[in-house]
């Protein structure tokens, strides 16, 4: 059965994600508003709120281990951390 | 006035992307390759970060619906994203032909397979509760079915098999750069048992992390170009936020009917790249 725990859990994530699509998501309307009127600010307001938007996965991942860890779901720390470490070196593969 | 068009575009593949757990890059690549002329290494980049958004716009709806299953997820995207960095350090060392026939044959068999569930007429089989390794890492979960308006619990199967397909997901979309989100609810739908709804919804959330190495990777080599990312993301939030509070609603054949052809698509794309036609 899935429990309270779970519940509280999928209630964290979703704040992570609205905050990371909020941010995101008002910098690069900005940024769009900016580019229509032909102001210079408009590139970086766009390409923050695009920064902002790509790392929310990972900031999402990087969450989720201190939630697991919080519920005392150890199994599940693991496997996050697992995912997290397979992100960064495909990060630093591919850039290199 | 383009940047309206790039608007609706994104709209339009958050809606379908979101509902169907498939990224959205399915429509943004073409349409940005074919209607607005933007060479194809330009376009992937896009559709790519097109993916993160329709991933982080639906699983706020679909958490909150506890549609999402956040366990299943976490685990399996060990298996996607270990194929993501195979598939990437692999490209260019050996040639993809053969692996657009195999994956391109694999997505035809999908669309087959669900065309089977429709006509078959009868409601998705539930998995029984006994798998020993689904047990041990409680991955069943229950969600509020609004079209059927019941409590749905459920279990999963063949979590080995499963994994497998997800990491050929993984696989798929670093070396090929597609087809990642049909995989996966190939991997949760088809093989694990999962129903529909939550395979979808799961498939999403599991895509951002799939993408999300290589849109960094994307961004720090400049290849993104914002003027045009910038209109379709944000058309992409707001479609793939509408998407997520229609699809809860749809019964699981109009969603069935609805990804047949795109799925078939997408195959007959990649059997067609492997016999070097290439569609755009």
């Amino acid at each position: 059965m899935q429990n309270k725990q779970d519940l509280k859990m999928e209630q964290y994530i979703g704040y992570v994600l609205r905050i990371g699509a909020g941010i995101a998501f008002t910098l690069m309307g900005i940024g769009l508003v900016l580019g229509v009127i032909g102001n210079a600010l408009s590139t970086p307001f766009m390409m923050y709120g695009v920064l902002v938007l790509i790392v929310t996965p990972t900031i999402r991942v990087i969450a989720s281990i201190f939630m697991f860890a919080k519920d005392k779901d150890y199994k599940f720390v693991w496997i996050t951390v697992i995912v997290l470490l397979i992100l960064v070196v495909a990060f630093l593969i591919g850039k290199a | 006035m383009e940047i309206f068009g790039l608007m609706i575009v994104g709209i339009l593949a958050g809606i379908l992307g979101s509902i169907l757990g498939l990224g959205g890059g399915i429509l943004v690549t073409p349409i940005l390759v074919i209607g607005f002329n933007l060479p194809i290494h330009y376009a992937i980049p896009i559709s790519i970060i097109a993916v993160i958004g329709t991933s982080t716009g639906s699983s706020i709806a679909y958490l909150k619906d506890d549609l999402l299953n956040v366990r299943i997820a976490m685990f399996l995207e060990i298996f996607t994203s270990i194929g993501a960095l195979v598939g990437a350090v692999l490209t260019g060392i050996f040639a993809p032909q053969y692996l657009n026939f195999f994956f391109g044959a694999l997505l035809v068999y999908q669309g087959y397979n669900m065309y089977q569930k429709i006509r078959g007429g009868k409601a998705d089989q539930l998995a029984p509760a006994n798998d020993k390794i689904a047990n041990y890492l409680r991955l069943d979960s229950t969600y509020y079915d609004q079209k059927e308006q019941k409590e749905i619990h459920y279990y999963v199967e063949n979590v080995p098999l499963g994994s497998a397909i997800m990491f050929g997901a993984g696989f798929a979309s670093g070396l090929l750069g597609i087809g990642s989100g049909s995989f996966k609810v190939f991997a949760l739908d088809s093989a694990m048992k999962m129903p529909l709804k939550a395979s979808s919804a799961t498939s999403n959330f599991m895509m951002g992390v799939t993408a999300a190495a290589s849109a960094l990777i994307y961004f720090f080599q400049g290849m993104i170009k914002f003027e045009i990312v910038v209109p379709i993301v944000i058309g992409i939030i707001v479609g793939s936020t509408l998407g997520a509070k229609i699809m809860p609603k749809l019964n699981n054949k109009v969603i069935r009917i609805i990804f047949i052809p795109v799925v078939l698509l997408t195959g007959l794309q990649l059997v067609l790249k492997a016999f070097g036609i290439t569609l755009y």
